[in-house]
């Protein structure tokens, strides 16, 4: 276009924007036209502002069914606080008390005491009540996390003991710095069983990165809380742990077994696939499945029985969980309990083995006939800190490093499809002094010396 | 390039300028309308709407304030109630005739106000609402009243007091009350680091937190157009 036409065009638009545009703006365009608060409920959307939490909890497996204002403007929390607003609805306005628009809550808000609040529209609410948590004092010292609850109330980064809350119900990401022992040696002395020679020894770092997404306000079905996402270390333990053969050293449970598979591994001890109440073991399984089945069902099997036998009615009637659950405090913790071995399997309690391995081995001479020592040994593993207890007993139950076959000295009697079990060399008959060196998870890594 | 033919250009501009000459004013003011004055006495104002055409709009548009000097009707009147509240400043002003005329001192004609003025103060002249639970207004210093102390939004509204943008805390409020847009950054935690310590001795043992911090963020970068929808935003860190 020709320059002459384009300047008289740019002076008719400036003087025309000159005439009709407002002399002077106001700093910020709309803050003078107020949103009406009068309505019913909340007329400033809360999403305006924080749209990501709304995706948040479209995602989430609860709640998603909840406004912000049914956490945010809790009117009075299961454990009897009273929170006012400022409110302007049909019965009038309400200068607000101790939050104006919205208030964070604890979670326990909600799901602490009887889990009845009074939500935002004044109506009495009930939410499930975090078992043992909801106390006072959080509840028994039996509860495997009460020390995290009670240390993420001392922390800032959120409110309350929120912090433990969001590690385990939420997508909130952790990663957690643990520092625990890095082994244990100890003597089985004599045909008494005594405890001899403990020690303690190291120290172990393990670092555990559990990247999830992030979101807080994604809230994760009970059903779908997966422990070894912060215990790997345990996992790692039972279905890893330190390369061996036949069988890789695997701590924590006995989930490995010494079975009796004919000619497959030549070392074998032949341990049944029962065990010697009757019925397949408890805490087997089979190698094929171990990486899927060592999972959240798999942790609370021990670690909360009466959740696992009302889970599991079948192997509530096989393992007669209703009685073993009576010996356990499962029914006072949050989630899962502190537990040693012989909070099932100690003298008196329904899993107590004291009657039923004195049969195991060949009747006769190789029979075990020392059911006396291993309850005493048992008895001595309460002595010592709860800490290492578990690797007291699996010093001899994991199945790594039976090795009696390649020695020469238990041959005789541990043949392969000998089927003579622990007798041969734990009998009351056999004096030996076994001295066992075991580390802790996940490496599990177990040598015993005669 | 047009051809210019400079005796005929020459021609028109002298017929033009004998024109303009014949039929316009012997002298004009330099900006029209500068010799006509408002009429302020008795309590009339200024209509403020002359220059601020963009609030008279909005008022007209408010749920709130736009009859806020008790009439039906958006004519600048307003505009005063706000802006002239401050009864601790004297603002120019003429109550009767134009003898009776006050100078202003502290302000001529309107003072920028902070929200709080009104609604932070039980005692406003207008019987605004008092906006409790900052801890901010005057119940606060009745025991157990507007403590603040579950605010969600204390820190934005006392951050807000110390920006420069507008008076007080007034950002904090015009970015809930009002239309007025937003964009703002959200950092949040997304993963914390848990330090977990087993301590023990041959014969006791726990585990104890040791320390629970801040190890990821990540920011929302939020765009709030409309305070009565959901907003959008994208994720920038």
């Amino acid at each position: 276009m020709r320059v002459i036409y384009i300047i008289p065009l740019l002076f008719a638009v400036s003087a025309l924007l000159l005439f009709t545009s407002t002399n002077v703006v106001t700093l910020f365009q709309g803050s003078h036209q107020l949103i009406g608060i009068s309505g019913d409920g909340n007329n400033i959307n809360c999403t305006s502002c924080h749209p990501q939490i709304a995706d948040q909890l479209k995602n989430s497996a609860i709640h998603s069914n909840f406004k912000c204002e049914e956490c945010h403007r809790i009117k009075r929390t299961a454990e009897g606080k009273v929170i006012s607003y400022a409110e302007h609805n049909e019965s009038g306005i309400f200068v607000g008390n101790q939050s104006h628009a919205a208030y964070t809550p604890r979670c326990l808000d909600c799901h602490g005491g009887n889990g009845e609040y009074v939500n935002y529209t004044g109506q009495i609410r009930t939410a499930p009540v975090a078992k043992a948590f909801n106390e006072s004092d959080y509840g028994s010292d039996y509860s495997a996390h009460k020390q995290f609850v009670l240390d993420a109330l001392n922390c800032n980064l959120s409110v309350g003991e929120n912090e433990a809350c969001l590690a385990c119900h939420t997508n909130y990401s952790v990663e957690i710095d643990y520092s625990y022992f890095w082994n244990i040696s100890y003597t089985k002395s004599g045909s008494s069983w005594t405890l001899t020679n403990f020690n303690y020894n190291g120290t172990r770092m393990y670092n555990v990165i559990f990247t999830k997404t992030g979101a807080k306000h994604e809230f994760t079905a009970l059903g779908d809380i997966n422990c070894i996402g912060c215990h790997k270390n345990i996992y790692d333990a039972l279905v890893n742990g330190t390369s061996d053969s036949p069988y890789n050293d695997l701590a924590h449970a006995p989930i490995e077994i010494d079975y009796y598979d004919s000619a497959a591994v030549s070392e074998d001890h032949d341990w049944p696939l029962d065990n010697y109440w009757g019925h397949t073991r408890y805490h087997y399984i089979p190698q094929s499945y171990r990486a899927e089945w060592v999972n959240t069902t798999y942790c609370i099997k021990c670690h909360n029985v009466t959740k696992y036998a009302n889970d599991n009615p079948t192997d509530s009637s096989t393992y007669s969980l209703s009685s073993v659950a009576a010996d356990t405090n499962s029914t006072k913790v949050h989630a899962v309990e502190k537990i040693r071995c012989t909070t099932c399997h100690g003298t008196g309690k329904t899993k107590d083995p004291y009657t039923v391995i004195s049969s195991s081995g060949i009747s006769g001479t190789y029979n075990w006939n020392n059911e006396d020592g291993h309850r005493n040994f048992m008895n001595q593993t309460e002595n010592k800190a709860r800490t290492f207890s578990g690797d007291l007993c699996m010093g001899c139950h994991e199945a790594a490093g039976h090795k009696g076959w390649e020695s020469g000295n238990c041959g005789g009697c541990h043949d392969y499809q000998g089927y003579y079990s622990c007798g041969g060399c734990h009998s009351g008959g056999y004096n030996y002094n076994i001295d066992i060196n075991i580390e802790s998870e996940p490496s599990g890594n177990v040598s015993r010396s005669y | 390039m047009m051809d210019i033919n400079l005796p005929k250009m020459l021609l028109i501009a002298v017929m033009l300028s004998t024109l303009g000459v014949l039929v316009l004013p012997s002298t004009t003011s330099l900006f029209a309308g500068q010799h006509l004055w408002y009429d302020l006495s008795y309590g009339k104002s200024v209509p403020c709407v002359k220059c601020h055409a963009d609030v008279y709009d909005e008022l007209e548009h408010s749920a709130n304030h736009s009859m806020v000097d008790g009439k039906a009707g958006v004519d600048g009147g307003e505009c005063l109630i706000c802006h002239r509240a401050n009864t601790s400043i004297t603002y120019a002003s003429v109550s009767g005739g134009y003898s009776t005329a006050t100078p202003g001192r502290e302000a001529h004609a309107a003072t920028v106000v902070n929200c709080g003025y009104c609604h932070l103060n039980s005692s406003n002249p207008f019987n605004a609402p008092v906006a409790g639970g900052f801890g901010l207004s005057d119940f606060a210093l009745n025991p157990g009243n507007d403590t603040g102390i579950n605010a969600s939004h204390y820190s934005f509204v006392m951050e807000s007091r110390e920006s420069n943008l507008l008076y007080k805390e007034s950002e904090s409020c015009i970015a809930c009350h009002t239309t007025v847009n937003i964009t703002m950054n959200f950092t949040a935690v997304v993963e914390s680091r848990i330090v977990a310590n087993n301590t023990y001795t041959s014969s006791q043992s726990c585990w104890n937190v040791e320390n629970i911090e801040a190890k990821s963020t990540a920011t929302y970068h939020i765009y709030a157009e409309n305070k009565t929808a959901k907003g959008t935003y994208e994720v920038i860190q």
